[in-house]
């Protein structure tokens, strides 16, 4: 959805905070709990004593509380219970009311998360760390401050609090998953992948080994788990669909990096049965390579990633920016929905103001920590005419730490400011030298996306090559850069 | 439908004088078991008592009546034999028998018509009778059942027996004395005297039953781990007088995915960190019902219920007695002591 947009994705496990990832089903078993309602006769007993006897709270609460205790679900006469319960709340604790509330299943929807944001994160760690002070033991709370400390761009905390965390738990799912993620936050995938391996878990559970898998070739490290994962996927029958998705997914994506998009395309479609949105966005971003179809409405929870790629391949880039804009919010530690949403903004829409306020809202901690978040807020800064702000920031990047086509784009990036400053001639030179830097690092996208702005800076002084306009159109539609064919004809 | 022969001891004339005067109906309130028919019972002085009759009638409508009738006989001897070890020990918390015996009741067959009980001392009724919701709970009160509750357990502890099925309902309230006795050893289990049923998974309620049960996760085959499972239960009791609910269902409401305890034994160490967090956010909610109501003893009052109900059977119990006697109940008991006792005075002022 961008310019940066993966060479080669893979399923890297999402993180969240616990709660989300419970209520998205990646912590617990998807299997459907077995119901222990005949194992018990005081449990029968308190049915009856609920049915025959004047009904009251009391007994209304031991019958729906041991009914949740023994799975006894979709149980009408303990649903009716839970509904009596809930009509007399103000003469019960808030924890009665959760019994119940719980037991009719009124769980929390994703709409209901507070997504993060700064002060939201900041409350969260105050609540945690009084917490722990009361009980220390709580690795998911560890790893919850983690979280809210990486959101907040405060890696060395966040790593502390982890470290704590996959000390207490170092064979938990969503300890590992988490850990593994934040070790990719902060640039070392060999930490990540020293955890995942060392628990026994790994072996046996799919999320973890699936996460294992992906992480090593994400990063280029060699696997011994591929076979593993290959025999597991052709014995595991009894697992649940959701359990196995991410696993099926990223399989088939090692299938596909190997040409054998037919068998990559039948492992998504085992992949897409219950999907998480993690699975789906990977499917979709495949799909074009495979010729696999993925129908997005019938799609998993908080798919925003896949949403946001779904309306960016359309051209509506308008949905695709507010999909973008929640997948932000949803992987807010993460830098790459922040480049996506503002490169949206900015190239697609035009929208620089809202380019920068995204940044500003959303990607603040980035700037000084991801070249490209800087790069676009310089850029929509100096397409908006802010100057002095834009060359400020272009003088705060320490050059001698970027990759080559990080200072290829630089160079796009200082033509334009040139170009704003009427200083033609600079301008077009910088432009000139990003765009064979680029074709010696034979990044075609770069290449035409550079050449796009040159054409568009020439246009505004007036250098209107028509022909030049046409051959970038072209060559962005071969690219699939759609978003830059309309404009490119147009005079601005 | 013929009554059933426990039914009928009204107006009969049983053991030590004893005649059973009232046939108590289950009120809604109650969770006992539904293995036996309760009467009042009075003796020659006028004095009143509380009979347990042994209820055949549903296990002879069970699949191998006489396996369910063997079933029941013994553990009925085994809570009449249990029940005579506490009497004999002197173990003032427990409820203990005044009287047992059987009867043949009349117009019944000598094979089913034998109807064997036990009678207790009278109480007031049981805490989950007289407990009129959270909203309304006295402190003092609770605190004291708390103490008491804890006394009993430990006598119990001391004479290798293990309760395991301490609930509300089962702490008997005997006003008159101002005290609360622990009542039913139906499902406990006595070191000196094996049973088979000490095997099972769940012996109790399953709704105040540690989650490590559900797993049938056990720590080590020692018979004292049953304590930690009599400790969890006595934390529960705080759960239920301040947040309506016990700490097994705080905590399963606190997960909104049901837990797979299917995955038996090593599930439950997967599982802890969950477990733990969710009761960690259960105890959250309770603190402010406690802060509610016991305001400058809630900090004491949480810190005993994190130790007692903590989801780890390793770690249960106070941290100083974890090496050398980590089933003690001794500090439990100073402290509920001096917790009823503060309550009390600030009731007072």
């Amino acid at each position: 959805m961008n310019i940066n947009d993966y060479e080669a994705r893979q399923i890297i496990p999402r993180w969240y905070p616990f709660e989300m990832a419970l209520y998205l089903g990646e912590v617990l078993p998807n299997s459907k709990p077995v119901n222990y309602r005949n194992k018990f006769t005081s449990y029968l007993e308190k049915e009856i004593d609920w049915m025959r006897n004047i009904k009251t709270l009391s007994s209304a609460l031991d019958f729906v509380g041991t009914a949740l205790v023994v799975n006894d679900f979709n149980n009408d006469n303990a649903v009716k219970a839970s509904e009596f319960i809930l009509d007399n709340e103000k003469k019960i604790s808030s924890l009665a009311i959760q019994l119940a509330k719980r037991y009719v299943n009124e769980e929390k929807k994703i709409s209901n998360f507070s997504l993060s944001d700064d002060n939201n994160c900041r409350n969260n760690i105050v609540r945690i760390k009084a917490a722990l002070k009361m009980y220390p033991y709580n690795s998911i709370a560890w790893a919850d401050m983690a979280y809210y400390y990486a959101v907040l761009g405060q890696n060395a905390k966040s790593d502390k609090c982890m470290f704590i965390a996959v000390n207490y738990s170092p064979d938990n799912r969503y300890i590992l998953r988490s850990a593994a993620r934040l070790y990719l936050h902060l640039h070392d995938p060999e930490k990540a992948l020293y955890y995942l391996r060392k628990s026994e878990n790994t072996r046996y559970d799919p999320w973890l080994l699936s996460s294992e898998i992906s992480i090593s070739e994400a990063f280029d490290i060699k696997t011994k788990n591929i076979k593993t994962a290959k025999y597991f996927l052709t014995k595991v029958d009894d697992l649940p669909s959701k359990d196995l998705a991410e696993l099926f997914g990223t399989i088939a994506t090692l299938e596909a990096k190997s040409g054998a998009n037919n068998k990559a395309k039948k492992l998504f479609k085992n992949a897409l049965i219950d999907p998480n949105e993690n699975t789906v966005a990977q499917a979709f971003w495949m799909s074009p390579q495979i010729g696999l179809h993925v129908d997005l409405s019938n799609k998993a929870e908080a798919s925003f990633e896949a949403d946001g790629r779904y309306y960016f391949s359309i051209g509506n880039y308008k949905d695709a920016l507010e999909s973008t804009i929640k997948w932000l919010k949803f992987q807010p530690f993460c830098s790459h929905p922040v480049i996506s949403a503002s490169y949206i903004s900015g190239v697609c829409l035009n929208d620089y103001n809202r380019s920068i306020q995204i940044i500003k809202d959303y990607g603040n901690h980035f700037i000084e920590k991801d070249f490209f978040v800087k790069n676009n807020y310089i850029f929509s800064l100096a397409s908006l005419g802010r100057i002095s702000e834009a060359e400020k920031l272009l003088d705060s990047i320490n050059i001698g730490s970027l990759q080559n086509n990080e200072k290829a784009t630089l160079l796009a990036t200082e033509g334009l400011i040139k170009y704003r400053k009427n200083l033609i001639d600079e301008g077009r030179k910088l432009y000139e030298d990003a765009i064979e830097n680029f074709k010696i690092l034979k990044d075609e996208k770069r290449t035409v996306l550079a050449s796009y702005f040159l054409s568009r800076e020439e246009k505004r002084i007036g250098n209107d090559n028509i022909l030049l306009s046409e051959k970038i159109s072209k060559s962005a539609k071969r690219l699939g850069l759609n978003e830059l064919i309309p404009k490119s004809n147009i005079k601005e | 439908m013929a009554i059933r022969p426990a039914m009928k001891l009204l107006g009969l004339d049983l053991v030590d004088g004893w005649k059973a005067i009232k046939l108590i109906e289950p009120k809604s309130t109650d969770t006992g078991s539904c293995f036996s028919v309760g009467y009042i019972v009075r003796n020659n002085d006028g004095k009143e008592a509380f009979l347990k009759a042994l209820d055949y009638s549903r296990a002879l409508q069970s699949d191998d009546p006489a396996k369910e009738l063997q079933k029941l006989t013994e553990r009925f001897n085994f809570e009449r034999t249990l029940l005579d070890k506490c009497r004999n020990k002197h173990m003032s918390k427990i409820v203990t028998a005044i009287a047992h015996g059987k009867i043949t009741v009349p117009g019944e067959s000598s094979e089913h018509g034998v109807v064997q009980y036990i009678v207790f001392e009278k109480a007031d009724g049981n805490i989950r009778q007289l407990y009129n919701l959270s909203k309304n709970i006295d402190t003092t009160w609770c605190l004291r059942s708390l103490h008491n509750s804890a006394v009993a357990l430990q006598q119990l502890h001391t004479h290798g027996i293990a309760h395991q099925d301490l609930k509300p309902s089962n702490v008997l309230v005997f006003a008159k004395d101002q005290e609360f006795k622990v009542a039913d050893l139906g499902r406990a289990s006595d070191k000196a005297v094996p049973f088979h049923y000490d095997e099972m998974q769940i012996a109790g309620d399953p709704s105040y039953a540690p989650i490590e049960l559900e797993y049938n996760f056990r720590i080590s085959d020692e018979f004292q781990r049953k304590y930690g499972i009599d400790m969890y239960h006595l934390g529960s009791l705080i759960f239920f007088y301040f947040s309506d609910v016990s700490a097994t269902e705080a905590i399963k409401t606190k997960l909104t995915k049901s837990l797979n305890t299917s995955k038996e034994g090593k599930g439950f160490t997967e599982d802890l960190p969950y477990i733990r967090y969710a009761f960690i956010e259960a105890v959250n909610d309770l603190r402010k019902d406690v802060f509610d109501k016991a305001e400058d003893l809630t900090d004491e009052i949480i810190n005993i219920v994190q130790e007692l109900c903590e989801p780890d059977p390793s770690k249960r119990g106070h941290p100083l007695d974890r090496v050398n006697n980590p089933y003690s109940l001794e500090r439990y008991i100073t402290s509920f002591d001096r917790l009823a006792e503060k309550a009390e005075v600030r009731l007072s002022k």
